[in-house]
């Protein structure tokens, strides 16, 4: 039995009630009776914006519980009680140069890693574990998912594995919605089984064969092999996991849920929406308790609101005043998806309580409008797990891992240390 | 010398003999350098290179301190292209002579290497799993299906350009996860087990009079309008219908029966057959209609002709569509022959730009203009019979599936497969297909008892077989393509076999697994002999499957696969559509594949007098009249077309939506065909450039930029070529004035262009080089002047693509051997082609 199932057990005597089951009114109510006083747990969500944010109308002028929210920053008005900006953090190791992916690509790949990409030339890059990822070590057994990650670019995610290999994004709503719910009627069930024993015989040959394979080759090409190996050895893991919960009552599906249609693939602001709103849906039903999502690119266009040339196109404004507004409009529009979903978490109860009391929002991008990697635009939104909302407060210049670190201690995870961090952000 | 040199020379000659100190104990020592070279450096290039201000940030003084090669490996390496190509020195400075040009350069050329053997030996991945598009092509080809797991997969990562370099082809468990799923689904269809997935369904639509359909988008249901593309509607008052079947996805998702209100699903790929019914209402008696049925990306999958002989008389017609959920398959579009209505522009447009579907109570199509000759001309239709689909009076749509069909293949692989001692046969066939290569009698038995043991477990025969054949697709001999080099050989010192040469060369060109032919070859060992090399890649490329090549090279060199996320925008540039979209796409693809096919000279992509165009290309350029949307050949008389730079798709590519940028178009040339990228642009840009808010042009603008001795270091290698592009606008239509850059009719506030302020085109250009050029023409001659170099980066493309490796300065003598041997027979492509297939760069690891 692996040491997922078994933990979960633990967990389940522990409190009287199964943590990995749905939080749904009156259920979340009952396991805090039943146990006197168990918080709803704290879940972690990392959305990214690339290619900056057009600093000059976006940073309050003035720092403190009073600012004044800039005209970027605006459509989080009704949740500024929540809003902490914080200004002053940096990417240290985002920029050094590695020819092979250039700057634009580093900004995603370096934005919840932190790793220093600027390697050998001519060596291939090696990223590092991705802060999502080592809270899904930490805490993601406790739920179907160990993490959710979004993007509405396919071609890119921000979540990497220990290994430093992209963790591919889910970038279809009706792919997540059929993960969410459709799996498990009885049929399902029995399909499930029945699968896992056909992929248990195969895998068990695979492995086997594996194996012998990484015996019989050089140094480079085993070390192909064996991470071939270690992803079976995964899959296998997984594929107990998943079993394990088939076993267990279905979630069931909230009131009212829509399953989308398709990729609304040349309606941006759509597009964005119908991902977040699979977001929600999974963290509603306690799918999963730790997200990451892209919603913005640097190829994105937004003839929607005026601005057909592409963002990256406007960050080399040239000094001219109609592109930096353009950036400024397509960075208010973003904030306001952000406002989008956290209203929509705002309005799920959980027990006493919204589900966005128990969710800790992180917005930023890894790199600047100019191409800069200091003070990168960074907002947390959320009050749980000890954080209380700072307003705006300008750091200086501290790495961004801090917060990191921060966010994954709010979540209960004992981490001291992550990428180039110098500890845990203060925020309070 | 002035005294800052003199200081400096003094300063290194200490810091040079503590180096030669340290790394002299061992000869061999890869990065030891001969002090000739460091003089040479010291003469040329430190005054400008070294500290407190490098020009371009590149310190020769810092290199020649370092003793950490790795990590300078790079800036070796941009140091020999610039000596290479005799940029540096620049003009006006202190030139060496041609003699010590080449002396510097084989001396650093040498000490790379070092660096190189001492580094990328021990650290370059050479072995690689199959990409996305060679894992479906594989197993297709195997089992003769038509399935397309790999849409699912993770996009593979490009390194230099490719998805065939082991450094961007992640593994993860996601990805292992999918191979087992797909693993089961191919079995599932080639076997074809049962799945109540796959049942086949019938489902019918019916449009009539009668039927009331449409009278706003709310119940067009029937046919999606998310693309605004793709429409079949009639009027609710039953005045008049138009019919508009078009937009490949759109047809195939959203159909639904009005009368039954269901929903015909596509989540199955496979074959689905389309019977449309038609009553003409207002032909011509003996007129014939022409349809067609196109399938993803515009292709034609039937055309039928029909007689109309009665109208009010139905008509069937019929077609297989196989469903895919990428290439968004197959639409269904009609197309008749009837005198006035091919003449109407565009199609698909007139309906596409005036949709809207902010107003649910507005009719969903009303239309008030038209598009003539690219222009919009205001027109309201007056009688029902100016619109374009009238001329129906009830068409039915009937679709069925997803139907099966035997795989051939694996009909034939399976052969007499009925008791369970055939297995053996069954793997004995199947493996060293699969893992190309001959495979041991412990290979075979290990599927067997794999086999016998579901078998025991209760298997059904074919049920258990499957098992086997999954977990060998699952197995890293078929996903890798494995190169049983001895323990850490040395960099390209392992000559392939000959049964991973075939792999090489079929993944190459086919992209796909070696043939039975190419198998039999490297059974009798014979393979790596030139002649049969050479009479390999030619019947190779005479074969169907190199459209693979055509497709993904020619898309990944030329980076056509960005056009789909360009988005001109509509109000400056309202002929752009996807349907042009794709033609100018396809325009690229065909062009590749006809220099290709036909093996004519790589020059031909630099210039040539003709290309491929349809009716809607011809307007779009201002050309003759090509009737049909079938792309043709055709022959050109006007030189301001043909050429890859003359294309659409390449223009638009390198534009932002409201305007040309010639310093992407520049980039492009420089990096796509000299294979020489500029290198990227330095942190916090904006705020090393002048303030250029008054600049009124393009170019204006980026003069302005230059006038910065930072930024034109590079920009002057490059920006010429975009410039002299400067007739050619956002969308690749000849143009000879410009809106003035910072016109308000750019940022869309004003409609009336009109009034917009304009000023002529000026697209001369001055080259590093010295060179001068006025526009296409004299580009085309300059590149042209310059196609040695050209016929060198098409060769490095081709072979990083081939070889799946990044190149090396040790593969630059071999390269020069290629090109050498390629310019012997008039720089024909299939010469090219074998030239690098022969080349030890492609056949060794």
């Amino acid at each position: 039995m692996t040491r997922t199932i078994s933990r979960r057990k633990l967990l389940r005597s522990a409190t009287g009630t199964l943590l990995g089951l749905p939080l749904l009114e009156g259920m979340a109510l009952q396991s805090r009776a039943a146990t006197g006083a168990i918080d709803p747990p704290v879940r972690l969500i990392w959305i990214h914006t690339e290619s900056g944010v057009w600093m000059p109308k976006y940073k309050p002028s003035s720092v403190g519980e009073d600012f004044a929210l800039t005209e970027i920053l605006d459509p989080l008005a009704p949740l500024k009680n929540r809003l902490s900006v914080l200004s002053g953090l940096r990417h240290a190791n985002a920029f050094k140069r590695n020819p092979q992916t250039g700057r634009h690509l580093q900004d995603g790949l370096c934005h919840l890693t932190g790793a220093d990409l600027g390697g050998t030339p001519g060596v291939a890059v090696r990223n590092t574990v991705s802060v999502d990822q080592l809270a899904a070590e930490a805490i993601g057994e406790n739920t179907r998912l160990s993490a959710l990650n979004l993007t509405v670019d396919r071609s890119s995610t921000l979540s990497f594995t220990q290994a430093g290999t992209p963790v591919p994004a889910e970038w279809d709503p009706r792919s997540i919605f059929t993960k969410l719910f459709t799996e498990n009627t009885a049929e399902a069930k029995k399909r499930t089984a029945d699968r896992f024993e056909r992929n248990k015989s195969i895998l068990d040959d695979v492995m086997e064969s594996t194996r012998d394979l990484s015996n019989s080759l050089g140094a480079n090409d085993r070390r192909t092999v064996d991470e071939y190996l270690s992803n079976l050895r995964e899959v296998e893991r997984r594929a107990a996991v998943m079993k394990d919960w088939s076993e267990r009552p279905a979630l069931p599906q909230p009131p009212n849920t829509k399953a989308p249609g398709g990729i609304p693939e040349n309606d941006r602001t759509n597009y964005v929406r119908v991902m977040l709103d699979m977001l929600v849906l999974a963290l509603q039903i306690d799918h999963t308790r730790i997200a990451t999502a892209r919603i913005g690119f640097m190829g994105c266009h937004y003839p929607d609101i005026g601005c057909p040339d592409s963002y990256h196109g406007y960050t080399h404004h040239d000094s001219r005043k109609d592109r930096q507004d353009a950036m400024a409009k397509v960075d208010r529009h973003r904030i306001g998806h952000l406002a989008y979903f956290a209203e929509k978490l705002q309005q799920i109860k959980e027990g006493e309580r919204s589900l966005l009391d128990s969710c800790l929002i992180h917005y930023g991008a890894g790199m600047g409008a100019e191409h800069e990697s200091t003070d990168l635009a960074n907002l947390l939104l959320g009050t749980c797990g000890g954080i209380r909302p700072v307003g705006h407060i300008d750091y200086g210049d501290q790495p961004l891992s801090n917060l990191y670190v921060r966010m994954l201690n709010a979540a209960g995870i004992p981490i001291t240390k992550f990428a180039d961090s110098t500890g845990p952000l203060p925020i309070s | 010398m002035s005294h800052r040199v003199a200081d400096l020379a003094e300063h290194f000659a200490i810091l040079l003999l503590l180096v030669l100190t340290s790394s002299s104990l061992s000869s061999k020592e890869p990065d030891e350098r001969n002090p000739n070279s460091d003089n040479f450096l010291i003469k040329y290039c430190m005054e400008c290179h070294s500290h407190p201000s490098p020009e371009g940030d590149f310190r020769i003084d810092l290199l020649l301190q370092t003793k950490s090669k790795d990590a300078d490996l790079q800036k070796w390496r941009d140091l020999l292209e610039r000596l290479e190509s005799r940029e540096m020195p620049p003009r006006g400075a202190n030139k060496p002579t041609e003699h010590e040009y080449e002396q510097i350069l084989a001396q650093i050329q040498e000490q790379v290497e070092g660096i190189e053997r001492a580094t990328i030996s021990q650290q370059t991945r050479a072995m690689r799993r199959l990409n996305r598009d060679e894992y479906v092509n594989t197993i297709n080809e195997l089992f003769g299906i038509r399935y397309r797991p790999g849409d699912d997969f993770p996009i593979d990562g490009s390194v230099e350009g490719f998805d065939t370099n082991a450094e961007g082809l992640h593994l993860s468990s996601s990805l292992v996860e999918k191979y087992l799923n797909a693993s089961n689904e191919v079995v599932a269809r080639a076997f074809r087990l049962e799945d109540a997935d796959h049942k086949p369904r019938v489902t019918k639509a019916i449009f009539s009079e009668e039927n009331h359909f449409y009278p706003n988008e709310k119940q067009l249901g029937a046919l999606s309008v998310y693309n605004g593309n793709a429409h079949l509607s009639f009027e609710n008052a039953g005045v008049k219908r138009i019919v508009y079947i078009g937009g490949p996805s759109v047809f195939f998702y959203n159909v639904i029966d009005p009368i039954g209100n269901s929903q015909h699903a596509f989540n199955t790929e496979g074959v689905y057959r389309l019977k449309v019914t038609l009553t003409p209402r207002s032909f011509k008696i003996g007129e014939v209609a022409s349809f067609t049925i196109l399938g993803a990306e515009k292709r034609l999958v039937s055309e039928h002709d029909v007689s109309i002989l009665e109208n009010g008389k139905p008509i069937t017609i019929e077609a297989d569509g196989y469903y895919d959920r990428t290439e968004g398959l197959v639409g269904f579009e009609l197309q008749w022959t009837n005198g006035n209505h091919l003449q109407w522009p565009s199609r698909g447009r007139l309906l596409d730009l005036p949709f809207d579907n902010s107003d649910q109570n507005k009719p969903w199509w009303h239309i008030n203009y038209r598009i003539e000759n690219g222009k919009r001309v205001e027109w309201k239709p007056q009688t029902p019979e100016e619109l374009p689909f009238s001329y129906f009076e009830r068409v039915e749509f009937e679709i069925t599936g997803p139907i099966r069909e035997t795989p051939s293949a694996t009909a034939k692989l399976l052969g007499s497969y009925l008791q369970d001692e055939d297995a053996a046969r069954v793997f004995e066939r199947f493996l060293p297909r699969a893992f190309r290569r001959p495979v041991t009698p412990a290979e075979v038995q290990r599927y067997t008892s794999l086999v016998q043991q579901q078998r025991n477990k209760g298997l059904d025969a074919t049920s258990a077989l499957s098992v086997g054949i999954s977990a060998a697709l699952c197995s890293p001999h078929f996903l890798f393509l494995i190169e049983a080099a001895p323990a850490d050989s040395p960099f390209g010192s392992y000559l392939l076999s000959d049964h991973e040469l075939a792999s090489r060369l079929s993944y190459f060109l086919w992209s796909s697994c070696p043939d039975d032919e190419l198998r039999l070859l490297a059974d009798q060992g014979i393979l790596h002999e030139p002649a049969q090399l050479n009479s390999q890649v030619s019947r190779m490329l005479g074969d169907p499957k190199v459209e693979s090549f055509v497709r993904r090279f020619a898309g990944q060199w030329l980076n056509l696969n960005k056009l789909s996320s360009s988005m001109p925008e509509p109000k400056l540039f309202p002929m752009w559509s996807d349907d042009l979209q794709k033609s100018c796409r396809e325009e690229s693809i065909a062009y590749f594949r006809e220099i290709l096919l036909k093996n004519r000279s790589i020059e031909e992509f630099l210039a040539s007098t003709w290309t491929f165009l349809n009716e809607d290309l011809a307007a779009h350029y201002g050309l003759q009249p090509v009737e049909g949307r079938k792309l043709q050949r055709v022959e050109l008389e006007d030189s301001r077309r043909g050429g890859l730079f003359t294309q659409a798709a390449i223009l638009t590519l390198t534009s932002e939506a409201t305007r040309t940028a010639p310093v992407i178009r520049g980039a492009y040339v420089l990096d796509r065909i000299f294979n020489r990228p500029p290198p990227p642009p330095p942190a916090n840009i904006n705020s090393l450039i002048p303030d250029a808010s008054q600049a009124r042009s393009v170019r204006e603008h980026l003069s302005i930029h230059r006038s910065d001795a930072s930024c034109a270091g590079c920009h002057a290698r490059f920006d010429g070529f975009g410039l002299a592009l400067e007739n050619y606008d956002a969308t690749g239509r000849w143009r000879t004035e410009e809106l003035a850059y910072e016109d308000p009719s750019r940022s869309l506030t004003r409609t009336d262009q009109s009034q917009a302020q304009t000023f002529m085109i000026d697209a001369t250009a001055e080259m590093l080089d010295g060179a001068n050029f006025d526009g296409i023409l004299g580009l085309k001659e300059y590149l042209l002047s310059r196609k040695e170099d050209f016929l060198r980066g098409l060769a490095e493309r081709l072979l990083i693509y081939g070889s799946g490796r990044k190149l090396a300065v040790a593969d630059r003598p071999r390269i020069e051997a290629i090109v050498k041997e390629a310019r012997m027979d008039g720089y024909k492509f299939h010469r090219l082609i074998q030239a690098v297939v022969d080349s030890q760069s492609f056949r060794t690891r």
